[in-house]
């Protein structure tokens, strides 16, 4: 098989997954208004969450409790956003959006350090999904991943589905496009935020149930797909779920085109990450809406 | 003072918000810039302070280009302009609100002789005894003056005063009133932007009438109160508000 | 009121010359692990009380300031290893490169609200560590760049805590000096109504680069010195968890007063010291008391408390009403 062909399916296929924590993003921002700098850390939990269920409930099926890891962590986004964000749309906090910064970001800080203080640097495994993996010309993806990514193409059918065709999505649609709006016919967007915290932070978790046996889990491994979410977020346009999902699949094909073909092979992965943030500096100067999204500053 | 607009045109995306617009002011007048809404009056007064740069036309103040200058630089050729929703420095004291214009303008002369400016200023709108305070803590009238003051520390030339007396009570109405009428008879220039039909009347001696980024009228209170398609461009904006 | 205030300006003048001259004696009382802890809380506070200038003051919320430093660091160290340049001039030409960078990034994002400046300075962070990690060749990567110590000869480190201390004071009387200046006043204004200063005839342009350069350029020289006093340097200086705990220092210490983020830092890295057998919970706390600083006391907890105790500050005034007070001294 074409080298260019297999690096394209991992693109596609490292695309679904990133584009599920991507759309967690999104969505926040897109009904809250804030980015959550915390997002990785969520996405750390989730791996956490699922190594821990998986250890208590060992004879389970590790792929059932990837939205029990996704749930438990959605919680515990209920309870911050109550507790830190819902005081910013109440008025009370002087400069909302540096607040919004500092606070996730402190967030993000805590997390991190709690993780490390409860589990330790070291890395925690999971059992896989399934064992083995596929051949795709001179690449091999595991199996794993292709679980991964397999569900991931499912959750995100479901979020469409969700976001298009039921109630709980045509007001989260509203409360994102005019607060007030929404307000006039009813819909709580207190409410909505907390529930579109929950379900961004629970998305990131999915992700990081999802990955945790492919990549092992530790304190600090939300890192990179939290950065990795903001440049598909931009790239994307923020707030646009088209956008994130596109924003995704470009990340994950450059992200795979740019270790595959850089000229030395020894500083390629290195360079990995580089190339998208590059990207990501670009268009937040050049075209801050990215290609989808509202155009805001 | 002297200002020559000449053939200002400003687009946002699809609209048209100023079609050609071209007027003069000499000496020290004192003109009422009315409009329906959106018949781009705040458009106008945010181009000639900077805020905007015009699409095309020219803008000369004293002889000099101003058009598509930075807002301080247009401070600097002696333009001062207010905010419709008061835009003090809220947690900064009242003086230091002062000084910000005036060690802007020119440094050199130095923190204590602005004081000593600001000071008369605050004199002058018999605000001295709150010179120490928040500038938050302040009643909004009281920072509407306060506005007005940060304006009058370099003495400029014009002044554009983007509704003065919106959301205003009737006492303070009157002192903003007689602010203006005294600085006018010392020389300054006014431009007034207000939708308060009876102030501005009043007050102007000439009215200019913006319709749809366009000057359809330009001349003195009665005549332009009479003036048909004045009367047809307001009653037309209360069609569509009926 | 003015003769109250001026009272109340002995007792933090007194305060402050105190500090001062404790900070030049301590040597003589303290061990040599104990100056080391010192000269790292030096360091943290020289880049806490900078990071306060820019966000706090300048209202400017950047999150590149650790990688203004380790610019500094790297590039200070490479002129003196491969062009055989002397420390001293090393050090400038660091923090020079630091300052040209701070002059790019924040001429770059002059129009950026918080979260795009978050998301940028982040980017142009992680690219900078991402390039020095790859770059191993030049900078020895993870492997640490090896630096020619501040004094050779000496093994003590008084006189390196004698150059961090000196340092330190130096970088804060420095802004203070531009705090109380029209610079000050003008970033003041700025951060308040960006458009309203303009209005008023502030060069807004210029004075936000202005202080990201010179906020910048501090980082930078801080990164170069302490660089030479660690003689080891990583692209692990500059991960996201040390720009959160810079931040959280300024935050926890009060982020529109200098003296309080120094504060802040200093008190958070000897606290670190004495927490020791705490381990990782550590930073868990002071995560925790960064969050709740946020939500319950933003102009920081050593501000709040002080202000409490002194009834001084914006919500003081508040509460008293109109009746004239305390002027906002910038501290």
């Amino acid at each position: 098989m074409d080298y260019f062909i297999s690096l394209t399916i991992t693109g596609v296929v490292m695309g679904f997954i990133f584009a599920l924590m991507a759309l967690g993003l999104t969505l926040i921002f897109s009904i809250l208004n804030v980015i959550n700098f915390a997002h990785g850390e969520f996405y750390m939990l989730g791996g956490y969450a699922i190594f821990l269920l998986l250890e208590a409930f060992s004879g389970v099926p590790p792929i059932l409790m990837v939205p029990v890891a996704g749930i438990l962590v959605a919680i515990l986004g209920i309870v911050f956003e109550i507790a830190f964000l819902r005081p910013m749309h109440e008025d009370k906090i002087e400069r909302p959006a540096e607040y919004a910064v500092l606070i996730t970001f402190g967030l993000s800080f805590f997390l991190l350090n709690l993780a490390l203080a409860l589990w330790g640097p070291y890395p925690h495994s999971p059992p896989p999904f399934i064992e083995g993996s596929v051949k795709f010309g001179p690449i091999f993806i595991s199996a794993d991943r292709l679980v991964a990514s397999g569900m991931s193409l499912l959750l995100l059918a479901l979020l469409l589905l969700i976001i298009n065709k039921t109630w709980l999505g045509k007001a989260l649609r509203a409360v994102s496009q005019d607060k007030q709006a929404a307000a006039v016919v009813g819909i709580n967007s207190e409410v909505m935020n907390t529930i579109a915290f929950a379900l961004g932070v629970g998305l990131a978790a999915v992700s990081g149930a999802l990955l945790a046996s492919t990549f092992s889990v530790t304190p600090d491994v939300g890192a990179v797909p939290a950065v990795r979410s903001y440049i598909i977020i931009v790239l994307g346009g923020m707030g646009s779920i088209p956008g994130s999902i596109v924003g995704a699949i470009i990340i994950g094909l450059v992200e795979s085109y740019g270790a595959g073909y850089f000229p030395d092979p020894s500083r390629a992965l290195n360079y990995k990450m580089a190339y998208g943030l590059v990207i990501f500096a670009l268009v937040l100067l050049v075209r801050p809406q990215g290609l989808f999204g509202r155009k805001e500053l | 003072m002297e200002l020559k607009i000449q053939d200002l045109e400003k687009r946002f995306g699809g609209i048209k918000a100023l079609k050609g617009i071209s007027l003069s002011l000499l000496g020290n007048e004192l003109v009422g810039l009315i409009g329906p809404n959106g018949s781009g009056k705040t458009t106008l007064v945010n181009i000639i302070g900077g805020i905007y740069k015009p699409d095309s036309g020219q803008i000369y103040f004293n002889g000099r280009d101003i058009a598509g200058l930075k807002p301080n630089k247009v401070a600097t050729e002696g333009i001062g302009r207010t905010f419709q929703v008061t835009r003090a420095f809220r947690r900064m004291t009242v003086m230091e609100n002062l000084l910000v214009p005036g060690m802007a303008h020119d440094p050199q002369l130095g923190r204590e002789t602005w004081q000593k400016r600001g000071r008369e200023v605050l004199d002058f709108l018999t605000m001295d005894h709150l010179r120490n305070d928040y500038a938050r803590s302040l009643s909004g009238g009281q920072q509407k003056l306060l506005e007005l003051g940060q304006v009058l520390m370099t003495d400029p030339g014009l002044i554009l005063l983007d509704e003065p007396f919106a959301g205003v009570h009737p006492k303070l109405m009157e002192t903003i009133f007689d602010y203006i009428t005294t600085l006018h008879s010392e020389g300054k220039a006014f431009i007034i932007v207000s939708h308060d039909m009876d102030s501005i009347f009043t007050l102007s001696e000439r009215l200019i009438v913006l319709s749809y980024g366009e000057i359809i009228a330009d001349g003195d209170p009665e005549t332009v109160k009479r003036d048909e398609i004045v009367i047809e461009a307001y009653l037309g904006e209360e069609d569509a508000s009926a | 009121m003015s003769k109250i205030t001026n009272a109340l300006r002995q007792p933090i003048a007194l305060a402050a010359l105190g500090g001062l001259v404790l900070i030049l004696i301590l040597p003589l009382f303290v061990q040599s692990y104990w100056l080391h802890v010192l000269i790292t809380a030096y360091f943290y506070a020289i880049l806490a009380s900078s990071w306060a200038l820019l966000a706090g003051y300048g209202g400017q919320f950047s999150f590149a300031h650790m990688a203004f430093m380790a610019i500094g660091a790297y590039v200070g160290g490479l002129v003196a290893i491969h062009l055989n340049v002397p420390l001293i001039a090393s050090i400038l030409i660091g923090t020079l490169a630091a300052g040209l960078a701070g002059l790019i990034i924040g001429a770059l994002t002059l129009r950026f609200k918080a979260t795009y400046l978050a998301l940028f300075t982040i980017a142009f962070s992680e690219i900078l560590r991402i390039t020095i990690r790859a770059e191993a060749q030049i900078t020895r990567g993870d492997r640490g760049l090896k630096l020619t110590p501040l004094f050779p000869d000496s093994i003590s480190r008084v006189p390196d805590y004698y150059v961090l201390a000196g340092l330190l004071i130096l970088c804060l009387a420095f802004m203070y000096w531009l705090i109380q200046s029209r610079v000050g006043l003008f970033l003041r204004a700025i951060r308040e109504d960006e458009v309203a200063a303009a209005a008023r005839g502030v060069d807004v342009v210029r004075y936000k680069v202005l202080v990201f350069v010179l906020t910048s350029m501090i980082a930078g020289i801080a990164g170069a010195v302490f660089a030479n006093y660690v003689t080891i340097i990583t692209p692990n200086i500059m991960v996201l968890p040390q720009m959160g705990l810079v931040i959280a220092m300024a935050i926890i210490g009060g982020v529109e007063s200098l003296i309080a983020a120094a504060i802040g830092a200093i008190l958070i890295q000897i606290s670190l010291e004495l927490l020791r057998e705490f381990g990782a919970w550590r930073m868990v706390i002071f995560g925790a008391l960064l969050i709740v600083t946020l939500r319950f006391a933003s102009s920081g907890l050593l501000t709040t408390i002080f202000n409490r105790i002194f009834k001084l500050g914006p919500k003081a005034e508040l509460r008293k009403g109109t009746d004239g007070g305390a002027t906002d001294d910038g501290t």
